[in-house]
């Protein structure tokens, strides 16, 4: 009982300063397109900076308290989707947080950084929404993206043998490292 | 202070307005066995609802024997209808507001329209507005008449509003059934549903009966076709019924025989249902794990790739500078290597007339002859 308790309130948290984040993130990238936006730009930087480094430690929480909230976590295709989501949702959260931290503010001051800085918003934020859309269909069976004349079937999904997964977790780990250490030298941007 | 005060009670006063508006189910209640007004939902509130301008019809004969199949049947022609088509459809004995359901007055549900054992179905509206649903029931053991009600709500519109419909009561006369009348068990339901492929056959259990015939269609289909049966014991049967995929369902209808009587039976619907999920909760996380590294290791990849390349401002030669104060300085001339020097005495060419100087025909210049002694 407790664990639906905080996961009602933790998911409420997770989800509020991980849609911030996206938005003031998105919202830098466009206020690139205004003249004299520059002061905005730098407190939407921080904004979505903080945010996300806010949601970042959330998120776990959240999908724990979700795991023990319930009886039977991963045995039907609702629940597994809110796992494999939870991770596109931490994956692109990271990559945004990642981005802004190597390339300091000044990411948002080239066009194509900016983009990607973008894209990993954008991908958050469509992850939070199926996220919250899936929890609402569980619990609620119904959500405000019910409204949409297209909506993709969450009463199905794409599981993996389980060793299988364990060895895409190992190459994703392995990747992650190559990317890290092989890849060129980051500098800062200057502002 | 005074128009923060005045906002600030029109926004609680608008979202008392907003939740009066929302308290009804627009999502449905789900299947279920229920009572008339909805099992103590707020569709019965008398400030929230509305009648219907549904129409309900009944086109299910009036004579039933007791203990035997009973179908019945509704076509529900409805016009106006909330965003999400949902339409809640009761079948009732009475409209009380308890002991309404068919079984609390002898009747056993053995299939309902979702093929289920339910008195409440909720259906999505077609656009052509009309609804057909049937249900098929044992009737009651006692003679008598009977009475079966369809109650259907609904929404309309945007509207929070519940739309209230009640037909006429379908009335049943409930006769002794002849002796030795053959028909299903009366403890036999109707399964359901069968997961996708399953080829495995269907028990159907039967009293009074020596043989049985079965016909099968898929579900909007007009022709049928015979079905294989094997006779499992007493009164009881194995059914072979092709496999089904997908969203299918299958209807199929039993011939109950025993020489003196054969009595054809109703419509059996059964749906098809996906296998059982195998996903687990570490095969979850790991997917969800790997998905989230994959994604980090792209994006990093990408940030790599696209930042911007190292260009110097063009003023600026603070590089350069040091660069050249750091290596060793070179001869600005260059030597001529060995090869490139005989070849260029080679071609110098010795004049008699010019003593100590030779021709150069390439450059066409005169050059000091080293050999040249000062003495000549």
């Amino acid at each position: 009982m407790f664990s639906t308790t905080l996961h009602h309130l933790v998911v409420g948290l997770t989800t509020g300063i991980a849609t911030l984040a996206c938005l003031c993130a998105i919202a830098a990238w466009v206020s690139n397109y205004f003249v004299g936006a520059k002061n905005a730009r730098a407190h939407l930087d921080i904004a979505s900076y903080i945010a996300a480094i806010a949601a970042l430690p959330l998120l776990p929480i959240a999908v724990l308290s979700g795991t023990m909230a319930m009886s039977d976590p991963a045995s039907d295709a609702m629940s597994y989707n809110k796992f494999l989501f939870a991770g596109l949702t931490t994956g692109f959260l990271i990559s945004m947080v990642i981005g802004r931290w190597r390339f300091g503010p000044g990411v948002w001051n080239d066009s194509r950084l900016s983009i990607l800085q973008a894209i990993s918003a954008i991908g958050a934020l469509a992850s939070i929404t199926v996220l919250g859309s899936i929890g609402a269909k569980m619990t609620l069976g119904e959500s405000t993206l019910d409204i949409l004349p297209f909506w993709p079937k969450f009463d199905d999904s794409v599981v993996i043998n389980e060793w299988l997964s364990v060895v895409l977790l190992i190459l994703g780990l392995a990747v992650m490292a190559v990317a890290f250490m092989l890849g060129p030298k980051i500098e800062d941007i200057p502002e | 202070m005074i128009r923060i005060r005045t906002l600030a009670l029109v926004t609680i006063t608008l979202i008392f307005v907003a939740s009066q508006g929302t308290v009804a189910n627009p999502g449905g209640q789900g299947n279920g066995n229920r009572d008339y007004v909805c099992g103590g939902s707020c569709h019965g509130d008398p400030g929230l609802n509305a009648p219907s301008s549904a129409t309900i019809s009944v086109s299910s004969g009036n004579t039933a024997y007791t203990g035997t199949a009973y179908q019945f049947d509704t076509i529900i022609e409805i016009d106006t209808i909330s965003h999400s088509r949902l339409l809640g459809v009761f079948l009732l004995s009475s409209t009380n507001g308890n002991g309404d359901n068919p079984e609390d007055h002898g009747w056993n549900i053995i299939q309902d329209p979702s093929g289920t054992t339910v008195n409440y179905v909720e259906v999505t509206v077609p656009n052509d507005g009309v609804v057909r649903l049937s249900w098929v029931l044992n009737a009651p053991e006692e003679t008598g008449s009977e009475e079966l009600i369809v109650a259907i709500h609904h929404g309309a519109g945007y509207e929070g509003l519940a739309y209230l419909g009640v037909s006429e009561p379908h009335i049943i006369e409930i006769n002794q059934v002849p002796e030795n009348l053959p028909g299903f068990a009366l403890d036999w339901s109707a399964p359901n549903y069968r997961v996708t492929g399953d080829i495995s056959p269907v028990n159907i259990q039967t009293q009074n009966a020596t043989n049985i015939s079965v016909e099968w269609k898929l579900e909007g289909e007009s022709l049928s076709h015979p079905a294989s049966v094997e006779a499992n014991g007493d009164d009881d049967w194995l059914v072979y019924l092709p496999a089904t995929m997908g969203d299918t369902r299958i209807v199929y209808r039993v011939t109950t025989s025993n020489g003196d009587f054969d009595i054809i039976q109703p419509w059996l619907t059964m749906g098809t249902i996906p296998p059982e999920f195998d996903g687990s909760l570490m095969g979850a996380r790991a997917q969800g794990f790997a998905g989230a590294f994959m994604i980090i290791a792209l994006m990093v990849s990408l940030q790599g790739l696209l930042q911007p390349s190292r260009s110097k401002h063009e003023l600026d030669q603070t590089e350069d500078v040091e660069a050249a104060e750091e290596t060793p300085v070179e001869s600005v001339v260059e030597e001529p290597t060995v090869d490139e020097d005989a070849a260029y005495r080679a071609r110098l060419q010795k004049y008699d007339e010019h003593p100590g100087l030779l021709w150069d025909p390439m450059e066409e210049e005169w050059v000091k002859d080293p050999h040249y002694g000062g003495d000549e």
